[in-house]
């Protein structure tokens, strides 16, 4: 069951990524995915760290596929984004785009 | 060390130095990363990086189960104080009288150990109600072997209490508290120390759903 608190900015990031990935949401590539647009490493232990607490709040859930030699035998895990996780990554957008609609003066000086 | 095997000592900390153990996924992940041309100054950072994680949630997992159970042990003794007085008044001494011996003893101790387990258990489900997740996760009966678990516990901590009371009792003789708030303000050491067997039974009642959480809810550690 999911609460109404908002995501932070690095869960909001990851939930962005798995959604973007769909059926190849796994560790490496949401990390892949998190580098090449923020520019720099992404340790793969607090992704998983944060979609564990997504899936904790139900906003991820996720399964696991067929072990595979070239990860030594190890399985990965894929990971959905849930109804309850669309509507809080959603909500979290809303919330995001009207304060920065608020903030004029400081979007004509990034621009 | 070439790039089929990633570095050995990183390695093995993953697998033996996580606190709660690290997720197979997680390391099938760094190890195709590293297979995939990553060098081994990101692996080592990575793993100290899952190492950092797993220490910063076992000591938010176990602080947390620690000083609720600390907390709640500290209203152990107002707790007896009340069971006590209970018995008071409805003359429980006297009704034990017509029952016939060995039974008026042993249902005096099954009465007594039901009301100290009745009060740990309270404090567990109280500390799981906002874990109702890991509760479900976890199931009835791993549950309810935590709080069996719990009573043997009890049992064996209070004995050694006896016995330290026994062989030390010029250590452990304060003047009774005569009020229910007085015991719980009471930090005479023998107070402390007959709280002791309600947090060591209080944390082993707990221990299923800490570890549960420290593991993850759905994370295969193996």
């Amino acid at each position: 069951m999911a609460d109404r608190s908002y995501l932070g900015e690095f869960e909001l990031m990851i939930l962005l990524a798995v959604l973007q990935l769909g059926e190849e949401a796994y560790g490496v590539p949401i990390a892949r995915l998190l580098e090449a647009h923020r520019g720099r490493d992404v340790s793969i232990g607090s992704v998983y760290a944060a979609l564990e607490r997504m899936e904790t709040k139900g906003l991820v859930s996720s399964s696991l596929g067929d072990p595979t030699p070239e990860r030594g035998g190890k399985a990965k895990r894929y990971f959905q984004v849930t109804d309850a996780g669309l509507r809080q990554a959603h909500e979290t957008r809303k919330v995001l785009t009207s304060l920065w609609h608020q903030l004029p003066a400081l979007k004509r000086r990034c621009a | 060390m070439n790039r089929d095997h990633p570095p050995t000592i990183p390695t093995w900390i993953l697998e033996h130095c996580t606190p709660g153990g690290s997720d197979s996924a997680l390391r099938g992940d760094l190890l195709e990363e590293f297979r995939g041309g990553r060098s081994v100054a990101w692996y080592w950072r990575q793993t100290l990086a899952v190492l950092a994680l797993g220490c910063r949630r076992a000591v938010r997992v176990y602080g947390a189960a620690l000083l609720f159970a600390a907390l709640w042990s500290m209203l152990a003794p107002a707790w007896l104080h009340l069971v006590s007085e209970l018995r008071l008044r409805m003359d429980f001494a006297g009704q034990m009288r017509q029952i016939d011996w060995p039974w008026s003893n042993l249902f005096d101790l099954s009465l007594s150990l039901a009301s100290v387990m009745f009060f740990i258990w309270a404090g567990a489900v109280l500390y799981l109600l906002p874990q109702l997740g890991i509760a479900r996760s976890l199931g009835l009966g791993r549950l309810s072997r935590g709080f069996l678990w719990s009573t043997q516990m009890f049992i064996s901590a209070y004995g050694a209490l006896v016995l330290l009371l026994v062989l030390f009792p010029t250590h452990f003789a304060g003047p009774p508290t005569l009020t229910a708030f007085g015991e719980i303000t009471d930090f005479r050491a023998d107070s402390l120390v007959r709280r002791i067997p309600f947090l060591l039974t209080l944390l082993c009642a707990l221990w299923p759903a800490t570890r549960r959480a420290m593991m993850g809810c759905n994370r295969t550690a193996a």
